[in-house]
């Protein structure tokens, strides 16, 4: 009898050292982000969307998701912790100038073959007018506007801007002309990445409705995209803790890719921001899910919160310098992915872009970031 | 005024009017509005805006025009265009203190025609912090 009580002693002090030598292991990990992860919120990133059924029939109590068809978040081919650098990091005339040649033929335009390198760009035609041209790895294609057309980028000559979201659910109510242009842009993004040799794609995110006293005319907003997740190009609603200032400045300002079209769908306008190679691209085999970046923000946010999303994305936040009035070719961009749960606003004087307001879940530490 | 002349001055003010249809210009019309503040329940420091978009290749005129602002407090700005840094871009120092409205001519060989000018401004507290606030508005071609 007492022998069993001794063996039934010894089986709880083996279990109870057990038990404080795991969560001691547990504490150490756990040290490394300072963020106390569950295990339960992480997953391949393969399998990272799986849980969205799953998240949609949990009843959070402190936010309200989007409408599922709401949601701008496709599969990706992978999660990284991403290191870009610029396509052009010698700013050399030469890189510029074959491209410019091809980007002509994209854009069907007929300047000729004499390309002026003479200010720090590449440009075939008139730069103040219509032309085809690349900074230092961004590319651009403008046409003349008569007075006659709709112009997007001259805001005092318009009555009225309509700012969507692309998704399965706007596309539904969008005007055919509008669906061809997200089509066309896409496809220019395409034939301008293949041009210049860059890494990154280009998907579309934001569409826009001009109308003026010459008709209706439309944009569409793009985001540089690597193997299916978007880099963050969004202006932030609140900037109180955001910088464009310094080394690691938030560069969504240097991420845009726009275009606009006319009232007769022809195109009126290109731009894009810098082009970029992938310098290092870390695999990040366990993910925050979706259903994780839920059960997070369920867990950190206050007991009285009540927020009420438009939309969840999966994007890369982009850090750096922006590129002042001398150009270093060592600079890069570091592209951190995070899960962002949105609130759009937009503020009528200013272009009519959609600004956001969100918490961001960072897919790798689980940290979590407010802009709100 | 003779035939001939009259036809000039049609044609002439065809011309101009043209002309300035033709230019992407900012105005008033588009000018920017913020208003920056620290009250009890609520601050707004920081604002980040696009206020229009450039004319012309390689430069852009700013004026940021400051409509009030609290005794003690100072408002900071800076700028990108097209994603770029430019000159005179300011990075928040050099704040302004008073009312009054300022035009900045930035320059940058990466401007391009129609490239949004985007302007960032913060608000410099009074040391008490609540009670601190400026506001004003911003446009640039």
């Amino acid at each position: 009898m007492a022998h069993n009580l001794i063996l039934k002693k010894l089986a709880a002090i083996i279990i109870c050292t057990a038990t404080i030598c795991l969560t001691c292991c547990k504490a150490v990990d756990d040290k490394a982000t300072d963020i106390e992860k569950d295990l339960a919120d992480y997953t391949s990133s393969t399998h990272m969307l799986d849980g969205v059924d799953a998240a949609y029939d949990t009843d959070y109590s402190k936010f309200t998701l989007p409408d599922k068809n709401a949601l701008h978040i496709t599969q990706p081919e992978g999660v990284y912790a991403l290191t870009l650098e610029y396509a052009n990091k010698q700013n050399s005339d030469e890189w510029k100038t074959e491209r410019v040649l091809k980007l002509q033929e994209i854009f069907g335009t007929d300047y000729g073959s004499s390309v002026n390198t003479s200010n720090g760009s590449a440009v075939l035609g008139d730069p103040d007018r219509a032309c085809v041209g690349i900074g230092i790895s961004d590319a651009y294609a403008f046409w003349e506007w008569n007075g006659e057309t709709v112009c997007p980028f001259n805001r005092s000559s318009l009555d009225s801007i309509e700012t969507l979201t692309i998704s399965d659910k706007t596309k539904k109510d969008m005007p055919a002309e509008l669906l061809d242009d997200i089509d066309k842009s896409i496809k220019l993004g395409a034939d301008v990445k293949a041009a210049i040799g860059e890494d990154l794609d280009a998907m579309a995110y934001d569409a826009y409705i001009f109308k003026s006293r010459n008709g209706t005319g439309y944009g569409v907003e793009m985001q540089k995209a690597y193997k299916g997740i978007g880099i963050l190009n969004l202006q932030y609603a609140n900037m109180n803790n955001a910088d464009y200032d310094g080394d690691n400045a938030l560069l969504n300002m240097a991420m845009q890719v726009y275009t606009y079209f006319d009232e007769k769908n022809e195109l009126l306008y290109y731009r894009s921001c810098d082009s970029f190679k992938v310098q290092e691209a870390r695999n990040i085999e366990s993910v925050v899910s979706f259903k994780g970046a839920c059960d997070i923000l369920e867990k950190e946010l206050g007991d009285n919160a009540k927020y009420e999303f438009d939309d969840v994305v999966l994007m890369y936040e982009p850090r750096g310098k922006y590129i002042g009035e001398t150009f270093d070719g060592n600079a890069t961009v570091k592209c951190t992915p995070k899960w962002y749960f949105i609130k759009y606003t937009i503020d009528p004087n200013s272009g009519q872009q959609h600004q956001i307001r969100f918490f961001s879940v960072d897919c790798e530490s689980g940290e979590i970031e407010v802009h709100w | 005024m003779t035939k001939f002349g009259k036809k000039m001055t049609a044609i002439g003010a065809a011309i101009m009017m043209a002309v300035s249809m033709m230019s992407v210009s900012a105005s008033a019309e588009d000018s920017v509005e913020f208003s920056l503040y620290i009250s009890n329940y609520n601050s707004v420091t920081a604002k980040a805006f696009d206020a229009g978009g450039a004319a012309k290749a390689g430069y852009v005129d700013v004026t940021y025009k400051v409509t009030s602002i609290v005794s003690g407090c100072n408002l900071k700005r800076s700028v990108l265009i097209g994603g770029r840094t430019p000159s005179n871009s300011n990075n928040f120092s050099n704040p302004y203190t008073t009312v009054g409205t300022r035009n900045v001519h930035h320059v940058h060989s990466g401007i391009v025609k129609g490239d949004r000018i985007v302007v960032t401004v913060r608000l410099g507290a009074k040391p008490s912090g609540i009670g601190s606030a400026a506001s004003g508005k911003a446009y640039g071609a």
